[in-house]
């Protein structure tokens, strides 16, 4: 019992990570029905960003602390948010009247310049996070604890998840951004600059997959250039597991997602863990037979 | 109201759309479109199934870029400008099909028309004016607009193009599909709105009701503008009664 409710916390934790990334694949998805596949990548320079931030400004020496940890978070979203912008200003924004498969590998080929730029920047290597959160564990329930790096995870998830939620069904940017994912040409006639908010679409998500980036490295400190690949393709089939364009339905994709690969390293026989990452791609192609808009996912047809 | 023609004769011109030729691909839907509406004018635009009508509109309010051609509006050429900015200057649209957002509540759809309108208080005022010309519109503000009716969802989108506070407004077949009561509503609120000083630029099929509530027509037959005058002569012209009129 106990192990099973710390599997739950940890699996939450996980999925808070990939409901985070999920959240800007599938807003990018709605407003201008591409599938961002630099999106991952974002997410890894996320951790870069938060990284050279803290050596830059001694936090790795400096006693932990939640305000610097949250600080790190702030700085990587505002640095990733404006990658996000010129990556939809340079990139995207000059394909957009072509044809969606021009538009596809244009986002493959910003991913693999993102990664390989990356290589030769910041170097192949792997490097550790420094330790900016203080060492604590807070019992829950018998033997179960929850430790800083996961209660950091966990609320600064459910804070972002909640902000992101108000901000789209609140506000007039967010009833902007549904009207252009319903259709652009009427988001025009209703006096929307839709480029401005498509672009702010991408530095928002891009904002979300930083912190993710920041807060995955507080747990697990090992990363390099290449983090972006298997996570953001989790984070991806996370997005298409909910309905992809859906906002409700990443985060509930993430955290399925999360608790299915937390439980299948828990409770798998120890010869099968290497298969831990083929979970996500095996409940994906499960639900995708069922419902092939994925959980919440409208039966709206495809517009062309 | 077509009796009152004489009244807005001799009014500026609102806009002014000069020899407008737009395509699609290697199709050309408009090979040289002239057209004007003056300040306090309801203008009617009449022609069959693919006689280019939407491109027109669309062209106006800046959707589609003419090849050749200019749009004047209130004395500024705005050809080439973004949809958005024409908007902004006074020109609204109430598309073909409604271009209703269907899974947002009637409310959300009235506030996305005044997305530009930063003044909550003024808002309010042209959201009341909204609700009292459209009754039904009122009682169902907090229901999603999907589960409205034809009529009641053309209604949503002339008030949510009214929300902008438009100074010219651009009509694309508002009744289609709608019984012939809800036309008669939808038209009578037209007629009220253009009392009140609004210019209307409208589309319609239905040319007999659209000549009959409108000062001046124009007859657009496969990209071609073939004749155009006062609305009432047009109605009683045997080559626009034998092709629209179905007489
Ligand atoms: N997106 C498009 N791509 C290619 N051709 C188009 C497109 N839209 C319209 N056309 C063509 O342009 C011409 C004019 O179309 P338009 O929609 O303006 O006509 P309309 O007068 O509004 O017709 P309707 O009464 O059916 O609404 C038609 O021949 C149509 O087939
Ligand atoms: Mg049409």
């Amino acid at each position: 019992m106990e192990t099973l409710i710390q599997q739950l916390i940890n699996g939450l934790a996980l999925g808070s990570i990939y409901a985070l990334i999920a959240l800007g694949y599938t807003m990018v998805y709605g407003v201008l029905r591409l599938i961002n596949f630099a999106h991952g990548d974002v997410y890894m320079l996320g951790t870069f960003a938060g990284y050279y931030t803290a050596l830059r400004f001694g936090f790795s020496e400096a006693a932990p602390s939640f305000v610097r940890a949250a600080l790190l978070l702030l700085v990587a979203m505002v640095v990733c948010a404006v990658a996000g912008l010129t990556i939809e200003r340079l990139a995207y924004r000059p394909v957009r009247q072509a044809s969606r498969l021009t538009a596809l590998i244009t986002a493959i080929g910003v991913s693999l310049f993102l990664e390989n730029v990356g290589q030769i920047i910041f170097g192949a290597n792997p490097k550790f996070f420094p330790q900016v959160l203080p060492p604590q564990q807070f019992p829950v329930y018998g033997a179960v604890v929850i430790t800083t790096p996961d209660l950091a995870i966990l609320g600064a998830s459910l804070i972002l998840t909640i902000g992101l939620h108000r901000l789209v069904h609140h506000t007039a940017f967010g009833r902007a951004m549904r009207a252009i994912a319903h259709d652009l040409d009427t988001a025009k006639l209703m006096g929307i600059d839709t480029n401005r908010v498509i672009a702010l679409t991408f530095a928002i998500g891009s904002a979300l997959a930083a912190a993710a980036g920041v807060l995955v490295a507080l747990r697990y400190p090992k990363f390099d250039p290449l983090i972006g690949v298997t996570t953001g393709l989790k984070a991806f089939i996370a997005a298409v597991l909910g309905g992809i364009g859906n906002v409700s339905g990443a985060v509930l994709g993430g955290v399925i997602i999360g608790l299915a690969e937390t439980m299948a390293t828990g409770y798998l026989p120890a010869t099968l863990n290497p298969y831990k990452d083929a979970v996500a791609f095996a409940i994906l192609v499960a639900v995708l037979l069922v419902r092939p808009t994925g959980i919440l996912g409208t039966t709206a047809p495809e517009k062309v | 109201m077509s009796e009152a023609g004489h009244r807005v004769v001799d009014a500026p011109s609102l806009l002014t759309a000069e020899n407008l030729v737009v395509t699609y691909g290697a199709i050309e839907a408009l090979h040289g479109v002239s057209l004007t509406v003056r300040k306090g004018e309801v203008v009617t635009l009449i022609g069959a199934n693919g006689a280019g009508k939407t491109t027109t509109l669309k062209t106006i309010v800046g959707l589609l870029r003419p090849k050749y051609g200019r749009v004047i509006f209130d004395g500024v050429d705005v050809t080439g400008r973004p949809t958005h900015e024409i908007v902004g200057r006074g020109v609204a649209l109430a598309p073909e099909g409604r271009g209703i957002f269907p899974d947002m509540t009637v409310l959300e759809n009235l506030e996305l028309g005044a997305y530009r309108q930063p003044d909550r208080i003024q808002f309010r005022r042209d959201l009341e004016q909204v609700c009292t010309l459209f009754p039904r519109v009122k009682e169902r503000l907090k229901q999603r607009a999907g589960t409205l009716s034809g009529g009641e969802q053309q209604m949503v989108a002339i008030g949510r193009a009214l929300m902008s506070r438009p100074s010219l407004l651009l009509l694309d077949e508002p009744s289609l599909g709608l019984a012939p009561l809800v036309t008669q509503t939808i038209f009578d609120a037209l007629s009220e709105l253009n009392r009140a000083g609004l210019t209307i630029l409208l589309v319609e099929q239905n040319a007999h009701l659209a000549l009959a509530r409108s000062h001046r027509g124009y007859v657009l037959e496969t990209g071609r503008l073939v004749m155009s005058g006062d609305a009432n002569a047009l109605a009683q012209d045997a080559r626009v009664r034998e092709a629209y009129l179905g007489q």
